[in-house]
């Protein structure tokens, strides 16, 4: 089990790559339970994150019942939206894509 | 007058050599090591373009194309001016990547490269 010192450390982290805008570390019911951004805005990806994954996961088990889903990459005009889901968890980072 | 003769004629020289250059770019992922498959589609998820059989083809793109759907409503519920370009699905098993556009969806799909722990 992870101590709250060495989850510290590993949001830190990944917050000081560049182009990181923010992070979300959701629950299994969906809620934000660490976030980097404003309140409103972590639960609206929080949310939208749920369902992405919930409906994912489903289909992916449904193309083969014994595989399953370990990430998401989102790329948009803006931004990019990297999704982790674990067992009981799943984080969210959002970040701007570093132009080659 | 000379232009309506020519357009009589049946496909350009031009869209011969596009479909070349698209089909020699297909060869070049579908070789890489790894990549079980490449599909092209139309917004309607017709397959143009596949190098993989039939039931598979359909099975990915449909898959695919439903995952990047709701990709793109939950993009667009946080900001409706931004838009999905690519998604990158990770499974144990594989990974599968589109490129989005509004008239055709590229997928590529290959199996995960097992690298050795530390």
């Amino acid at each position: 089990m992870l101590q709250s010192n060495e989850v510290e450390e590993a949001i830190k982290r990944i917050l000081s790559h560049k182009g990181v805008v923010g992070l979300v570390v959701i629950n299994h019911e969906g809620i934000p339970i660490k976030s980097t951004m404003e309140n409103a805005l972590s639960v609206q990806y929080a949310a939208q994150v749920t369902q992405l994954l919930d409906k994912s996961r489903s289909m992916i088990k449904e193309l083969d019942s014994n595989n399953d889903l370990t990430f998401i990459r989102l790329r948009t005009k803006k931004h990019e939206v990297l999704v982790c889901p674990e067992k009981d968890y799943a984080m969210i980072v959002i970040q701007n894509p570093t132009e080659s | 007058m000379g232009e309506r003769e020519r357009d009589k004629g049946g496909p350009r020289n031009d869209d011969y050599m596009f479909v070349e250059k698209v089909e020699k770019m297909i060869d070049r992922i579908a070789g890489h090591k790894g990549v079980e498959g490449v599909i092209v589609c139309d917004k309607d998820g017709a397959a143009i373009q596949t190098t993989m059989d039939n039931t598979n083809t359909v099975m990915y793109a449909e898959g695919v194309r439903n995952m990047a759907n709701i990709g793109l409503s939950m993009i667009r519920d946080v900001d409706p001016t931004n838009d999905l370009t690519f998604i990158r699905i990770g499974t144990k098993k594989l990974e599968m990547m589109a490129h989005l556009n509004p008239e055709y969806c590229a997928i590529v799909v290959q199996s995960r490269i097992k690298t050795s722990k530390n």
